[in-house]
């Protein structure tokens, strides 16, 4: 009985001109069922604005932004982006699986330490959730969804982050090459 | 590379290229003619007076009657809470927001239904629905109320209530005299062969 | 026909459900495209692999072409749909801060929840990190509100704010997009390979 030897498709992507195609229909799908686009921080902010309001109502009723999410017959959570991003975690564990992709680890560069790698994860996460809030979206929200019905305000967030990211990673290339 | 990549490439930029070169797109809001004859077929958007009456007398909200005549006629005498929009303005931006507006029922009205129609018919090219014209105009509007004859005695009830409420409609437009000439005629008729039923009711 | 639910031809109800959907096609698609992986996203900015910039144009591509399609066809009405509103300077300021932490964390929000749905331990902090920013940005909004609501232009695509007619802009963003991945090619053969 021969063997069958397991390939390792770990590091197999999708061609990415491929992808691509595919992820424009994704949003021409999304944009022709429910009239918007695709997001990410807006579901990272529901959780926060849900979390604020669970541990410290008062804060939540008195704080100029997070007032604006709170309504009284409406459950913060109870939002397109949070099911959209439910969505997300299923459908990339399931790529995940597929392509034997499923490993707790700490990704880094091997010049840097891990530990190194988690302190830096968090603080780009800090500047990266702080600077959503500010522009009202993120790379999949105002960028991706803002370019694909030709926002004035998806492109300059989208020049302004991938720019800025130039200049920020030559800076700090030392933590990935 | 290149030979695999060279299919794509064409095909997107052949459908940029298309696009642009493709006939300007229709953006006109209009409702194609066999739609519009549908809907001027059936009479359902002529409202009759007694019904526009009823609904202002009972302060229906979502009523909003519109004039079309020129705006000297509508300041002479126009029906009370109409706008003036004279038929020749319509397509302004601001009246069509007027017309627009969401769960508002829009009743043209003009001397007779000539010009009230037309209005009608604009609009519903516009593709603008719940637009509804005041039959007969003003004109049916006074015949009906204010030239009220009270009817015969061998009238038929509806006949009798429906100049009731036509009475009725009078007094609150106008806050005029009672007609009591009517109302012992018609109680001549009734009372005697009803009586008995008619104090079972006064008790409820 | 255009866009099914704000037409209510789909009743509002199943809007949660597609979302779901959508977000596992979306959730797929990047992390078979290797949008898992915060070393082989930042190859974007270093020049040894360019997936982000070749998926990502090549969405936008694809999506406007077919949303300028289906508009010009009448099946969709391109007027209903949401287009994200313009604010100058948050646009600017935002968009250069999230690139300041895209470079320190590697990852974006969406890519970030595809990291953790495999198991990547960085993407779980990076994730904590955007609770902590968005947090810390409701502290410092009062004095941020001004900025944030200033400059604000409704909800206008870049051809209308010049003036210009969509098409001929949507045919020089496939230019763009060709030159940029022309571009990409040739630099990623000159540079030095890393493994990750």
């Amino acid at each position: 009985m021969t063997e069958k030897i397991k390939k390792d498709h770990s590091k197999t992507y999708l061609n990415p001109y491929f992808g691509g195609v595919l992820l424009g229909i994704v949003l021409i799908l999304t944009f022709y069922i429910t009239g918007r686009g695709l997001g990410a921080s807006g579901a990272a902010k529901s959780t926060v604005v849900t979390t604020i309001q669970s541990v410290a109502p008062e804060y939540a009723k008195e704080s100029g932004y997070v007032s604006q999410f709170i309504s009284d017959d409406e459950h913060p959570m109870n939002n397109w982006l949070v099911f959209e991003v439910i969505g997300v975690f299923a459908g990339a564990f399931l790529s995940g699986i597929l392509y034997g992709r499923l490993k707790p680890k700490v990704e880094h560069s091997p010049k840097i330490t891990s530990r190194k790698r988690l302190i830096v994860a968090l603080l780009g996460g800090m500047l990266f959730g702080f600077g959503s809030q500010v522009a009202r979206g993120c790379t999949s929200g105002a960028a991706l969804s803002g370019m694909a019905v030709l926002s004035l305000g998806g492109f300059i967030t989208m020049m302004g982050i991938f720019g800025s990211a130039y200049i920020f990673s030559w800076t700090f290339r030392k933590l990935w090459i | 590379m290149i030979k695999k990549y060279l299919f794509p490439v064409i095909l997107m930029l052949g459908l940029g290229i298309v696009l642009m070169l493709l006939p300007p797109k229709k953006t006109y809001e209009e409702i194609p003619p066999d739609e519009l004859l549908r809907q001027v077929s059936g009479n359902s958007r002529f409202l009759s007076a007694d019904l526009v009456a009823d609904r202002m007398i009972n302060s229906d909200p979502s009523l909003l009657l519109i004039d079309v005549r020129e705006s000297a006629f509508y300041n002479e005498f126009s029906l009370p809470g109409a706008l003036n929009i004279p038929l020749a303005k319509i397509l302004e931006q601001e009246n069509i927001e007027i017309l627009g507006q969401e769960g508002m029922d829009i009743v043209f009205y003009s001397t007779g239904d000539l010009l009230a129609d037309q209005a009608w018919m604009i609009c519903k090219r516009k593709g603008m629905n719940d637009i509804f014209v005041l039959k007969g105009g003003l004109n049916e509007w006074f015949n009906s109320f204010f030239l009220l004859q009270p009817p015969l005695e061998t009238a038929s009830s509806e006949e009798i209530s429906l100049y009731q409420f036509r009475n009725g409609v009078k007094q609150h437009f106008t806050g005029g005299e009672v007609q009591t000439q009517a109302n012992p005629a018609t109680e001549k008729v009734i009372v005697a062969p009803r009586q008995k039923k008619a104090a079972a009711e006064g008790g409820c | 026909m255009g866009p099914l639910i704000p037409n209510n031809i789909i009743p509002a109800d199943w809007n949660n459900a597609i979302a779901l959907l959508l977000g596992m096609c979306f959730g797929f698609v990047l992390e078979a495209s290797g949008f898992s992986s915060s070393r082989k996203i930042m190859g974007t900015f270093f020049g040894y692999d360019f997936v982000v910039l070749r998926v990502f144009f090549t969405a936008a591509v694809t999506s406007i072409l077919g949303i300028l399609y289906l508009d010009y066809f009448g099946w969709l009405d391109f007027g209903q749909l949401y287009i994200h509103p313009t604010y100058l300077t948050s646009a600017i300021v935002g968009g250069v801060i999230m690139g300041f932490g895209f470079a320190l964390g590697g990852y974006c929000p969406g890519t970030s929840y595809c990291a953790v749905a495999i198991g990547k331990l960085d993407a779980l902090v990076y994730s904590l990190g955007l609770f902590l920013g968005i947090y810390l940005f409701t502290f410092v909004y009062p004095w941020l509100e001004t900025m944030f609501t200033s400059n604000s232009l409704g909800n206008i695509t870049v051809p209308g704010f010049f003036s210009m007619n969509t098409y001929v802009f949507v045919f020089f963003v496939i230019l763009a997009a060709l030159g940029m991945f022309i571009a990409a090619t040739l630099v990623q053969r000159k540079v030095k390979k890393v493994d990750y």
